[in-house]
């Protein structure tokens, strides 16, 4: 087992009264919740809404029990908002330029079917999007009352509800697939007094938090301000140059991507790939794990590589370096592979050099289900059996980041996209990847190593489509403060 | 042909009033990479691996010396560099002249005999430190071994092959796939296992065991001189004092060098990094140009020719498994620094390779820790790379939008090739049944 790499300084302290909640708790308490894509229409109107909405938003250094309030804005918001143009321009160019940029559309692997033109929200077909409402609680009925305080309010204010995201939490914090998610988030020095596990990287908050040092003892960048502009000295100063005020201190970026399943069509083609006269369902059980890279349990393949095993369930103290190189066990191209290789990146040359690279591209998850299952009971027997209801399902994806292009996006380029990952030759990410075949290119395949020979699972659909995306900047709570100034 | 994969590189001064001409020129010949211009297609050399034409603008260096505007050719090919100098200019000859037309050293008004060119280019000929991932394979073998693991991947995915599987040992399922390739008559050449020549080790080797030698042995009669005082002897203590003098004098000038102080580069704007990373439009492969003045100090442009000369010596031992070929040369007397690369996938994660692993930073800072703007290093390759931020912002500064770019097999990874290879030394090859099966998982 790789060691656990440390880099943080335990003498930093958080400024959680200023950070919002959800950055260091996914709000395992608060299992309803809704997101709404806001859209100014008069800049008095929106900072007075944001004035009232303010002494609502959670901050980090609460744990609530029954209900939490956050608020995130895109570029175009901020600009609406009348942020100083110097503020506006230090943002980062992947957050200026947008999700939905034209090459960040090849980078993301956002082509085909998941062509920005197609989105339901933030593409360039859809009405433009300038701030995210996220409303956690504790039972249905806070949240409808707290969604009619919040809808009033706009309408006081002449807000525009572009969208409302509806979440709706699956039992066993499974997705809608059947297989439980969520299991392997990064340890954050500073968040938590939880005690990290034994083997548990401890990654610096600066990887996400802005304002504090990262992997590589810098702050990372973040948005500033002329010292005139803060004329109510609301904001920190700069780390790197006190001349100016750190506008992005104790915030972050927000990636968003609501990316819809079709669990019909997944079972569909795991079932069609079974052997003839084979046990089916356990084939297509099988094989959709392997694509996983987990059992429907949650238990991982390297640690349970025959059958699930319920003991392994929550299990993330694993590897593969020494344990599954090959990937005769969890397949090189497996989603959870490739969403965090951990000590496998086969272009290293040893296990702690791999591990080395990937700490540098981790990502904070803190994304919910939306829509209701296929099968009520969620058993992938039943999921498999179940006829195509047409109904609207998955997952809105959503993560932070210090820096967008070293984590985010180069984990959906590099790792998720990226056909050639693992010396691999024709496998996108088989779940969220991007499947097609053009050009003499083809990325619809799905290779799982075995002995003696692999299997080529060949012509897979796209299991998911991305429905709309954003980046949202989610600022500190004197950003946001300054935001609601008049 | 020969099996080795080399670069060449041509350098020349760029008229003045042709700048904007050959930008256009260079544009047409890339034929939004179709490579299909008349007077120039590429597809037809069957020498070259790589092309790169990139135009450095004039600009003036920290020392306050003008760098002329040049234009740098950068091919890549297996065999003989006569051979492939002759197929350029064969094959490439009308589109060479539209090119060089534009150059203070081409004096041909019409295009001029193949002769001609090909004196004109190795004129304009200078040294490279030439990197490469796949090494000893030809274009036609690369072409070739795709094709054979294409046959063997289709023949596994059969009903045929899959009948039967269990309980063959792995040199009978490899015994299977044998007797499959032998009869398919295109894949006759791969009967016989790729072997690399003994040229090809001496060419990759030849010099490092040299080095070693001569080094080694003076340190042997060195300690022997005390003790024997053979004359000998004392030539080998000097050769190896003189060899460590020579490399703690440059690390001493090098670091009163790395003490002028340090000038950071100015942010690039946003719409610049944006010009160059939209440029990168394919899925498999891209490329990127660096160029960048030497920082001031007067032994940098010795210590960075000192080691580009000791790069390809240890390049058995450097693999960057992203990277398809990579260069590294000195113009204008040493005080530019030129650095090629053709790698996988994107910039952002390749220049990322570097930074985000300590021994990367290390040797990267040994070359580039002389261009201008680049953080500060502290004995050659302590600091650096280290800081991200400015190392990126260095690659990005001195990144040149590169005018004219060809490679072949681009649907190809760098791994992609490195196994094709294993697969077809391993397919006839001399493998016990344990290498078997690990050559089995390479399918």
């Amino acid at each position: 087992m790789a060691a656990q790499t440390m880099k943080w300084d335990s003498n930093t302290t958080l400024e959680k009264e200023d950070i919002q909640g959800l950055l260091v708790r996914g709000y395992s308490k608060l299992p309803y919740a809704s997101y709404h894509l806001l859209r100014f229409n008069d800049l008095k109107d929106a900072k007075s809404y944001l004035h009232e909405s303010i002494t609502q938003v959670t901050k980090a250094s609460t744990s609530p029990d029954d209900m939490a309030v956050h608020l995130a804005f895109t570029y175009d918001g901020l600009k609406y908002l009348s942020l100083p143009e110097i503020t506006l321009q230090s943002f980062l160019r992947q957050f200026k330029e947008g999700m939905t940029e034209k090459h960040r559309s090849f980078v993301l692997g956002d082509e085909h079917a998941n062509a920005p033109e197609l989105w339901e929200w933030g593409g360039p077909n859809n009405p433009p999007v300038h701030a995210l409402l996220m409303l956690y609680t504790k039972d249905k009925s806070t949240l409808e009352a707290v969604q009619s305080q919040h809808h009033t309010l706009f309408g006081h204010h002449h807000i525009e509800e572009v969208r409302m995201l509806a979440t709706d939490t699956l039992p066993d914090l499974k997705e809608h697939f059947g297989f439980r998610d969520g299991v392997s988030q990064p340890y954050v020095g500073g968040f938590s007094n939880k005690q990290p596990g034994e083997n548990e990287d401890i990654l610096p908050p600066g990887e996400f938090v802005l304002g504090y040092k990262n992997w590589y003892g810098q702050y990372p960048d973040s948005p500033i301000m002329e010292t005139e502009s803060d004329a109510d000295d609301l904001l920190p100063s700069y780390p790197n140059n006190l001349k100016v005020k750190d506008f992005g201190m104790n915030g972050s970026y927000l990636v968003f991507r609501q990316l819809s399943q079709d669990v019909y069509c997944f079972w569909k083609y795991m079932k069609e790939q079974a052997p003839a006269a084979s046990h089916t369902q356990k084939e297509a059980v099988k094989l959709a794990s392997k694509m996983v890279g987990r059992w429907p349990s949650g238990a991982p393949l390297v640690k349970a590589p025959h059958a699930d095993d319920v003991q392994y369930a929550n299990h993330n103290d694993f590897n593969y370096w020494k344990e599954d190189f090959n990937g005769l066990k969890c397949p090189i191209g497996a989603h959870i592979r490739r969403t965090n290789p951990r000590d496998s990146l086969l272009t290293e040359k040893t296990d702690l050099e791999s591990k080395e690279m990937v700490l540098k591209h981790r990502i904070l998850r803190r994304g919910r289900t939306y829509g209701t299952p296929l099968a009520e009971s969620m058993k992938t027997d039943d999921l498999m059996n179940a006829e195509d209801d047409g109904k609207e399902r998955g997952l809105h994806f959503i993560c932070f980041v210090g820096d967008l292009i070293r984590q985010f996006e180069f984990i959906q380029n590099a790792w998720v996209k990226f056909h050639k990952f693992g010396g691999l030759y024709e496998d996108s990410d088989p779940l969220i990847g991007t499947h097609y075949q053009k050009d003499g290119h083809v990325t619809d395949t799905f290779t799982v190593p075995e002995e003696p020979v692999r299997k080529r699972y060949k012509n897979m659909p796209q299991f998911t489509a991305v429905k709309g995306g954003a980046y949202f900047f989610f600022p500190g709570i004197k950003a946001l403060t300054y935001l609601s100034r008049p | 042909m020969g099996t080795i994969h080399d670069g060449f590189t041509a350098s020349n001064r760029i008229r003045q009033e042709g700048m904007d001409a050959l930008k256009d020129v260079l544009e047409a010949l890339q034929d939004d990479f179709k490579y299909a211009h008349p007077s120039f297609s590429p597809k037809k050399l069957e020498t070259t691996h790589f092309i790169t034409w990139v135009i450095i603008p004039k600009e003036v260096a920290p020392n306050g010396r003008t760098l002329p505007a040049r234009l740098l050719l950068m091919t890549s090919y297996t065999g003989s560099k006569r051979e492939h100098l002759r197929e350029l200019a064969e094959v490439g000859l009308s589109g060479l002249h539209e090119v060089y037309k534009h150059c203070e050293e081409y004096h041909y008004s019409e295009k001029p005999s193949v002769e001609n060119m090909l004196n004109f280019l190795r004129k304009s000929s200078i040294k490279n430190t030439f990197y490469t991932g796949f090494q000893y394979v030809t274009k036609d073998l690369v072409y070739k071994q795709n094709q054979l693991r294409y046959a063997i991947q289709e023949y596994l995915d059969s009903d045929v092959f899959r009948a039967g599987l269990e309980g063959l040992t792995p040199g009978q399922v490899r015994k299977r796939i044998q007797d499959h390739v032998r009869t398919i008559p295109d894949l006759s050449w791969a009967l016989k296992p790729y072997k690399r020549s003994f040229g090809d080790f001496l060419n990759l080797y030849g010099a490092l065991i040299f080095w070693l030698f001569i080094l080694g042995g003076s340190l042997v009669l060195g300690i022997l001189y005390p003790f024997f005082h053979h004359p000998l002897m004392l030539v080998g203590l000097i050769i190896f004092c003189a060899f460590i003098g020579l490399i703690g004098i440059l690390l001493v000038l090098l670091r009163m060098d790395e003490n002028i102080p340090y000038e950071p580069l100015e942010e690039v704007s946003d719409e610049r990094i944006y010009d160059i990373t939209s440029r990168e439009i394919h899925p498999v492969k891209n490329e990127m140009s660096v160029i960048s003045p030497l920082k001031r100090g007067f032994i940098r442009r010795f210590f960075l020719a000192f080691t580009l000369r000791i790069v390809p010596i240890v390049r058995a031992f450097s693999y960057i498994p992203t990277v398809h070929t990579a260069r590294w040369l000195q113009t204008d007397g040493g005080r530019r620094l030129v650095f090629i690369a053709y790698y996988d996938n994107t910039s952002e994660g390749y220049a990322h390779d570097f930074v985000d692993s300590t021994k990367r930073t290390r040797n990267l800072n040994l070359i580039f820790g002389h261009a201008s703007g680049f953080p500060a290093t502290k004995w050659a390759v302590g600091g650096g790379g280290k800081d991200r931020k400015g190392y990126i912002t260095g690659v990005r500064t001195h990144q040149k939008i590169t005018g004219f770019w060809y490679s072949t097999f681009p649907e190809l990874s760098v791994l992609n090739l490195e196994n094709n290879k294993a697969i077809h030394k391993g397919l006839f090859g001399n493998l016990d049944e344990k290498e078997i099966k690990q050559w089995l998982l390479r399918l």
